[in-house]
């Protein structure tokens, strides 16, 4: 049950970054997530929508090789610039994870070790992931850090010292730091107030034009989702029952729980409106 | 739009040092529990009377009470009750220090795999610390001390064996609640092994609990000891052990109330003081206490 736009979908076809193919991820007989194709092309933010327990942050996870970790069996074919990462071996995963494709959370404070000052956490991630020294990892975390406009004074705190958004910055500069071609954002800006969430999108959009990170951008928020990204996969009940370009799926949904989705949120389309 | 810093959080022994100032209970904690270890340790020298710590008895000054020459009183062979006391300081607390050490190093790691790591073994580890949980630790602690010889080291072993599953299901109960919070996965996305997941990040924010735990049972592992030295499978009568004092002293207590009082003081004292130690731990330990500037 796969409505694509495929006449918008044929047009944009650079070489993916990212490809998940016949993606099917279960928990025993429970199916969770069973995607035939997304993509994510280089400098791309794509949408992925859908309801709480529509299997978004499980396709995530299983992006990551976490899947496994939680007792999910995953098959179909998940590919980073040609290399399968489905049955990889974990070491080799490991190396990826944090360094290649960066996750930020829905609680930006929370996923930090409150005991680790933010310093530490950047310089045991650079450290593990290719910094020479810790000068030098240091060095990289400052210049993260401005590059996301917060102060590389910064470093010298705990994590319950930082405000949400900061928080969700400094999330957002670690995979800066370490140069991560891929950003997974796992509900980013659902537990910032309207503001701040207007400030982290911003900031996403920059760093995509002058980084050329692509971004999977999972959220529940058709309204953020219109705003940021360039194409939309909207997930029910494990499966995209409709993708496209951003404007063609908001503005002429074919799928009916599509439409419904499109219909909930005011004024989508009109581009300042959060839901 | 650079946001401005908080202030610069303090290094970690400034911290201690801050904490301190602000909480004079803490120092009365810190200042007693070193007292005690310097009292072990220079016990030779604080102990007017170093023989009576030992076999020495003296059948013509029995029960005398306090005294300037005898400040705790004697007891019912003699002994002078003080240097009882001041060596005592090397019997029950060092073993409550030995019985909690390897209660930590048995508990902790069972306790954090098994919350961390969950299903089989979760199960496994929950199942055997809930075989010795079955028995009553007094119960358990005394039949292994009755095939053992007695000895200290007896009693050491055979009460670490009642204590470390407290600690284990303690260690897992926090492991398994900071497993699911979100920076373990976050430390996960981020490509950390699980060793150094459980080690770096879900043991050091689920050990609080039991540093407190731990400095709490303080005092009842030295009641423990006593208990076992009065059944006559700890301590033996001339070891200057508290508890056995306490013990042995009863029978006089109405009359010769210096027997059971001063012993009991040292306990009393000895359990404050780690107690007191344990809560300044904690709010050290934790940087989200430090004190508001």
């Amino acid at each position: 049950m796969s409505t694509t736009n495929s006449t918008a979908e044929k047009a944009h076809a650079p070489e993916p970054r990212l490809a998940i193919k016949d993606l099917r991820v279960a928990f025993g007989p429970l199916v969770v997530s069973q995607i035939s194709e997304l993509s994510l092309a280089p400098a791309e933010i794509v949408g992925l929508a859908g309801e709480s327990g529509s299997g978004k942050s499980m396709t995530a996870t299983a992006i990551l090789g976490l899947a496994g970790t939680v007792g999910a069996k995953v098959e179909g074919s998940i590919t980073l610039d040609g290399l399968e990462l489905v049955g990889l071996a974990e070491s080799k995963l490991r190396d990826l994870r944090g360094r290649r494709i960066a996750m930020i959370f829905q609680s930006p404070v929370g996923s930090f070790n409150p005991l680790f000052r933010v310093g530490d956490i950047f310089v045991r991630a650079l450290r593990l992931h290719g910094a020479r020294s810790n000068a030098e990892a240091k060095e990289r975390a400052s210049e993260a850090l401005r590059e996301v406009l917060l102060s590389p004074d910064l470093l010298e705190r705990y994590p319950h010292q930082l405000s949400g958004g900061q928080a969700q910055r400094v999330a957002i500069a670690q995979a800066l730091a370490l140069r991560s071609e891929i950003l997974l954002a796992d509900e980013p800006t659902s537990a910032l107030d309207v503001t701040v969430q207007a400030e982290i999108l911003d900031l996403l959009r920059r760093l995509r034009a002058e980084t050329g990170i692509s971004v999977l951008f999972i959220s529940h928020d058709l309204a953020v989702i219109a705003e940021l990204c360039d194409r939309i996969a909207v997930m029910k009940s494990g499966v995209i029952v409709e993708q496209g370009f951003a404007r063609t799926v908001l503005t002429d949904p074919q799928d009916p729980y599509t439409q419904e989705l499109v219909a909930a949120v005011p004024h989508v389309g009109g581009g300042t409106v959060t839901g | 739009m650079i946001e401005r810093p908080l202030p610069v959080p303090v290094a970690a022994r400034s911290r201690i040092a801050g904490y301190l100032r602000t909480n004079p209970l803490l120092v009365v904690g810190t200042v007693l529990s070193l007292l005690i270890v310097l009292v072990a340790v220079f016990a030779p020298l604080i102990a007017p009377y170093p023989g009576d710590a030992g076999s020495a008895t003296h059948p013509l000054h029995t029960l005398t009470p306090p005294s300037a020459q005898h400040w705790f009183g004697t007891d019912q062979l003699g002994r002078d009750v003080f240097s009882r006391v001041v060596y005592g300081a090397r019997v029950s607390p060092v073993i409550a220090i030995f019985v909690l050490l390897l209660a930590c190093v048995v508990g902790i790691p069972l306790g954090v795999s098994a919350g961390y790591f969950g299903g089989v073994i979760d199960d496994v580890i929950m199942r055997i610390t809930d075989v010795f949980l079955a028995f009553p630790a007094l119960l358990l602690a005394l039949a292994i001390a009755a095939v053992l010889p007695s000895s200290i080291t007896t009693v050491t072993f055979a009460i670490t064996v009642t204590w470390w599953p407290w600690y284990t299901r303690l260690v897992r109960g926090q492991a398994a609640s900071v497993a699911s919070r979100p920076f373990v996965e976050g430390a996960k996305a981020s490509g950390i092994s699980s060793a150094r997941i459980v080690f770096r990040h879900v043991l050091p924010n689920s050990i609080t609990p039991l540093i407190v735990q731990v400095s709490l049972d303080v005092s009842s592992v030295i009641l423990t000891v006593s208990a076992l030295s009065f059944l006559g499978l700890g301590a033996q009568d001339p070891t200057p052990d508290w508890g056995l004092m306490v013990n042995q002293g009863q029978q006089y207590f109405t009359t010769e109330w210096w027997l059971v009082t001063f012993p009991g003081l040292a306990i009393l004292v000895t359990a404050v003081a780690f107690n007191l130690l344990g809560d300044a731990l904690r709010d050290v330990l934790d940087p989200r206490r430090l004190p508001s500037r």
